[in-house]
């Protein structure tokens, strides 16, 4: 279980996220969604620390996370992330890319890591690609490889900052059919998304935000069919009929 | 593809044929001095084994040296920051020629050191001044995203800096990087105001012992200029093969 309390950051002169409050049970996938600059990818940012709250904290599992005596590294080793620029290690190969972490964090023995990087590959469908140089593969390939090195750190979390913006559309499906494969495995999966397909279908519960603050938690069923606020209700009309 | 291999065919004819006429330039040009004094050709060419020696192992410790420098220049703790940014000023603010004399009448004054030690040390230290400019640079210019993949794994500082960081700023910084060993083998003629019988100072004792001067500093020149083109082609071809998309 994820508990947000009271959650503020700031970036030198604006306020990004005021006061949030938010709770995510084991298990769930969550997306959050809203308008450009609402603050979506920071508070996922602040849930493996990549960003430092200024107030407020985030305990997982009864660990306070946002204490600064805690072991960032320890924390972020059960939290698996996909960014949406990919961030792939460009001076390594898609299965050094994908053993990294068992290698370096859980100092895992190379031929065991390879062993589990050769399955997750297959897994994501690239297991013809185990050797290719992340320069010589798609967008929606590299952010397959990029999930699959998530997943190989068998985090209980997994993160997903707009894993789709930065690809041409007839590669979308393709990453969110890997994705929609990850729901109910066990994993909280928490995705910042403009996908409204991928929200609708997929998620447990909607975040949608507005201005650093959650305007609206509710289920897709109730989020989509009967917004409660008249800024939901704006956002859905341009995303769903654009 | 025809005309291709043709065009190719002609470059290559081209090149052999300006090759051969400027073999038999300074052939003409080189041809009595040879002559008369062989043993100096030989000389001054051998000599070349200790420019070599010098620029390559300064080219070596200075990386090494100005990578740990370029690594503290981003460093959190300011002291170290301080520290390597004052070192890259003072050596960079400073002609190579006073740090040389300096580490050989000061430095190493009270020793009975190697001659060569005493201008690699000094040049490896001038080098990883600018080395360490050249990788800050490359450092600065790894993607980010790739260290805060990293980072969001939990995967150490140090881990990321020799894993990620370091080999892609190498490559980046390859080609200023080759560019600074030919700069060395140019510089590191300075060495023969220590007496470091390197070519320039080789060179420089035939001039003085036949009183000719042509001769002399042209093979001079040409060592020089064919090291230095030797390095560079080098370059070109590491590059080349460094380039990740070769190894598909």
């Amino acid at each position: 279980m994820i508990k947000i309390n009271n959650l503020s950051k700031s970036f030198s002169h604006s306020k990004v996220l005021h006061d949030i409050n938010l709770t995510i049970d084991t298990g769930e996938t969550i997306s959050i969604i809203g308008p450009s600059g609402s603050g979506k990818s920071t508070l996922l940012r602040c849930m493996n620390l990549l960003e430092i709250p200024d107030e407020g904290s985030i305990n997982i599992d009864d660990v306070e996370i946002t204490d600064p005596n805690t072991d960032m590294r320890l924390i972020r080793e059960n939290i698996g992330m996909v960014f949406q620029q990919f961030n792939l290690f460009e001076n390594k190969n898609v299965l050094e890319n994908v053993i990294y972490g068992l290698l370096k964090v859980k100092k895992m023995e190379k031929v065991e890591a390879e062993e589990i990087g050769k399955n997750l590959l297959i897994r994501v469908g690239l297991g013809e690609k185990i050797n290719s140089m992340p320069q010589n593969l798609s967008g929606g390939q590299k952010q397959r490889v990029a999930i699959a090195r998530a997943l190989a750190m068998e985090p209980s979390i997994l993160l997903f900052d707009e894993p789709t913006s930065a690809l041409d559309p007839e590669m979308v499906k393709e990453v969110l059919d890997v994705m929609k494969d990850l729901d109910h495995k066990g994993y909280t999966i928490i995705v910042v998304t403009h996908e409204m397909g991928f929200a609708k279908n997929v998620s447990d519960h909607i975040v949608f935000m507005v201005e650093g603050k959650i305007a609206e938690y509710a289920t897709p069923e109730e989020f989509f069919s009967s917004p409660k606020t008249e800024r939901a209700r704006e956002f859905l009309d341009k995303m769903l009929n654009k | 593809m025809n005309k291709e291999s043709k065009n190719g065919l002609i470059k290559a004819l081209k090149i052999i044929i300006t090759l051969i006429l400027i073999v038999l330039f300074l052939y003409f040009l080189l041809y009595k001095f040879y002559v008369r004094y062989p043993n100096h050709v030989i000389n001054i060419i051998l000599a070349a084994r200790y420019t070599i020696i010098i620029s390559i192992a300064s080219a070596f410790f200075g990386l090494l040296l100005g990578t740990i420098i370029a690594l503290n220049k981003s460093s959190k703790i300011k002291l170290l920051r301080t520290i390597a940014n004052f070192y890259t000023d003072l050596f960079r603010g400073t002609p190579v020629i006073l740090q040389l004399s300096i580490i050989y009448f000061v430095v190493f004054g009270a020793f009975d050191v190697n001659l060569l030690i005493v201008a690699i040390t000094s040049f490896s230290l001038n080098s990883a001044a600018y080395i360490s400019e050249i990788m800050r640079a490359g450092i600065q210019n790894v993607d980010k995203g790739q260290i805060e993949a990293a980072k969001a794994m939990g995967v150490r500082e140090r881990d990321i800096a020799t894993d990620i960081v370091i080999p892609q700023a190498i490559r980046k910084t390859l080609p200023p990087l080759i560019n600074e060993l030919a700069t060395l083998i140019k510089e590191s003629s300075v060495v023969y105001i220590i007496g470091v019988s390197d070519l320039m100072y080789v060179t420089d004792r035939v001039t003085a012992g036949t009183f000719l001067y042509f001769e002399p500093l042209l093979i001079a020149g040409i060592c020089y200029y064919v090291l230095v083109k030797i390095t560079t082609i080098l370059g070109k071809y590491v590059e080349v093969k460094l380039s990740y998309d070769k190894n598909k």
